[in-house]
């Protein structure tokens, strides 16, 4: 009976986990899509330009303001435009795999809101993926599972 | 109260089961919670993603319109408009092709926004009317030059000349009579012809009466030389007595008639024959004026007994009565009133499915264009 229960409950907690590591992805690829809007927003807003600096390495991202090289204020905190994804979902292991816009990894967008390149950003929890795509010409921003990764990429366990 | 014993023997299997059945239960319902939960959520992100799609499609939308030089196509789901580059940026929308609305400036198209189940795009215009004022060319008819009977009546009064008569001068055969007379300002055409004339030898003459117009030629004596207009007085028109008789003249020269530029009218008859008699016609003559008192100075009369081949030297005491009228180039400022349509602006409504519902945008979109 105790093992019965054990492997239940063990199928349950992979069920979970895997179920979990889903949503933190999903949660984290919408936050950095609803924050790639708002720089869009405030591009068109201002009528001036944008620009993402993105760093794999930090797992983060910062936006600016392309004249002057001023950090935005991030419209949650009112404190800087400065997006550490480790922080923001803290204990769940989310990581920035990738940003590629052209080359760069550097999103700008024009003061008609629209980027000067299209590109993908790529975002890892446990293996689960999502990228957030950034359409060429219109800036249209969406978001979907990775269903297979680049041979470029790392997959991230 | 339970014994020691009963306490070590554990639960039993009816207990177990109904605890593992109450666990199945909650289980079950919390299951279906969590589930509900992730469907609100995942109708909210569709919700956020239509509202996020509208939204950049109208801001492009609006800023595309508003920018544009020019509305090239508007219709239903399609719109065509010119930059003011010279390009051309077009919006689509295919409900064949997955509901996209798709934008393309310069490179392929990109898609604006997906699950559109609707886009209204109507121009606006207003009719205007307006008025174009235009400088026109006219053609004005003027006399150009005539003779009449009693013209001279005031002159021969205030000199010494005396009235004498009015004559008869027959046109036949290669008789021919010219008066010469000088243009005041420039025509385009001489239109019509008129002198006295009657039939005094048969009635009717036997061949029409022909008033020819002459350019003169460039030196003395300057007698007939290029034929520029003709016209033709019927021969059954004339009466035994005088009167205008007219003649609609035809243009047969392009030359241009100068301000100032010196003609002739000639009265021929339509045949050169023996017996080609055309009628009369009445001059007025004068006498004993002294010199330099006589009053035609504007049209010199001339007689010819050979065609038209030599004229007579002077015949300066007479004078037709005739009279030639034209046509002058003019501007006239004319008024040229029409309705035009011009352009108030862009009205949309767009229309995107949503789990949460549809998300629509509607709005107008000013941009004067006359």
């Amino acid at each position: 009976m105790l093992a019965v229960l054990a492997l239940l409950a063990g199928t349950a907690i992979a069920l979970l986990s895997n179920g979990s590591a889903e949503t933190v992805v999903r949660e984290a690829a919408e936050r950095v899509a609803a924050d790639l809007v708002f720089v869009q927003a405030d591009a068109l807003a201002g009528g001036a330009a944008r620009t993402v600096v993105f760093a794999v390495d930090e797992d983060g991202y910062r936006a600016y303001a392309t004249d002057d090289g001023t950090l935005l204020t991030y419209p949650v905190s009112k404190g800087p435009f400065e997006v550490l994804l480790a922080q923001r979902f803290p204990g769940a292991r989310v990581d920035l795999v990738s940003a590629d816009f052209g080359g760069s990894e550097t999103l700008s967008f024009d003061a008609r809101g629209a980027p000067l390149a299209g590109g993908i950003v790529v975002v890892t929890a446990g293996r689960k993926r999502y990228q957030v795509a950034v359409a060429d010409g219109t800036g249209r921003i969406t978001v979907g599972p990775v269903l297979s990764p680049s041979p470029s990429e790392p997959v991230v366990e | 109260m339970r014994t020691d014993r009963e306490r070590a023997r554990g639960f039993t299997l009816v207990e177990v089961l109904l605890a593992a059945a109450i666990a199945a239960l909650l289980s079950a319902a919390l299951v279906h919670v969590l589930y509900g939960v992730l469907d609100l959520s995942e109708a909210a992100r569709g919700a956020d993603t239509a509202c996020r799609d509208a939204r950049l499609a109208v801001s492009f939308l609006e800023r595309d319109v508003r920018d544009a030089e020019r509305i090239l196509q508007i219709g239903a789901g399609t719109l065509v408009l010119l930059t003011a580059a010279g390009d051309t940026v077009s919006y689509a929308w295919d409900p064949a092709a997955g509901d996209t609305l798709r934008r393309s400036a310069g490179g392929g198209p990109a898609v604006l926004a997906a699950a559109v189940d609707s886009l209204t795009l109507s121009l606006h215009t207003v009719s205007r009317p307006y008025t174009l004022e235009t400088l026109q060319t006219i053609l004005v008819p003027r006399p150009v030059e005539s003779f009449s009977p009693g013209d001279w009546d005031q002159w021969i009064a205030d000199t010494y000349c005396d009235y004498e008569s009015r004559e008869d001068k027959r046109v036949k055969d290669k008789e021919w009579r010219a008066e010469e007379f000088w243009t005041d300002e420039k025509l385009v055409a001489f239109t019509r012809a008129a002198v006295r004339a009657a039939a005094k030898e048969v009635k009717p003459p036997p061949v029409d009466l022909l008033v020819c117009i002459y350019k003169a030629n460039g030196s003395a004596p300057y007698y007939p030389g290029l034929l520029v207009a003709q016209g033709r007085i019927d021969r059954m028109s004339l009466g035994t007595s005088y009167a205008w008789r007219e003649a609609a003249l035809t243009m047969l020269s392009a030359d241009t008639i100068p301000a100032g530029g010196r003609f002739w009218v000639v009265l021929r008859p339509d045949g050169s024959g023996t017996s080609s008699y055309a009628g009369h016609i009445e001059v007025e003559r004068v006498k004993n004026c002294y010199i330099g008192q006589w009053p035609g100075t504007a049209f010199h009369y001339r007689e010819s007994t050979t065609g038209g081949t030599t004229w007579s030297d002077r015949t300066d005491q007479k004078d037709a009565f005739f009279a030639v009228d034209g046509l002058r180039a003019d501007r006239k400022l004319a008024e040229m009133t029409a309705t035009l349509a011009d352009t108030l602006g862009v009205s949309y409504f767009l229309r995107l499915a949503s789990p949460e519902g549809p998300e629509r945008r509607a709005g107008f979109i000013a941009r004067y264009d006359p």
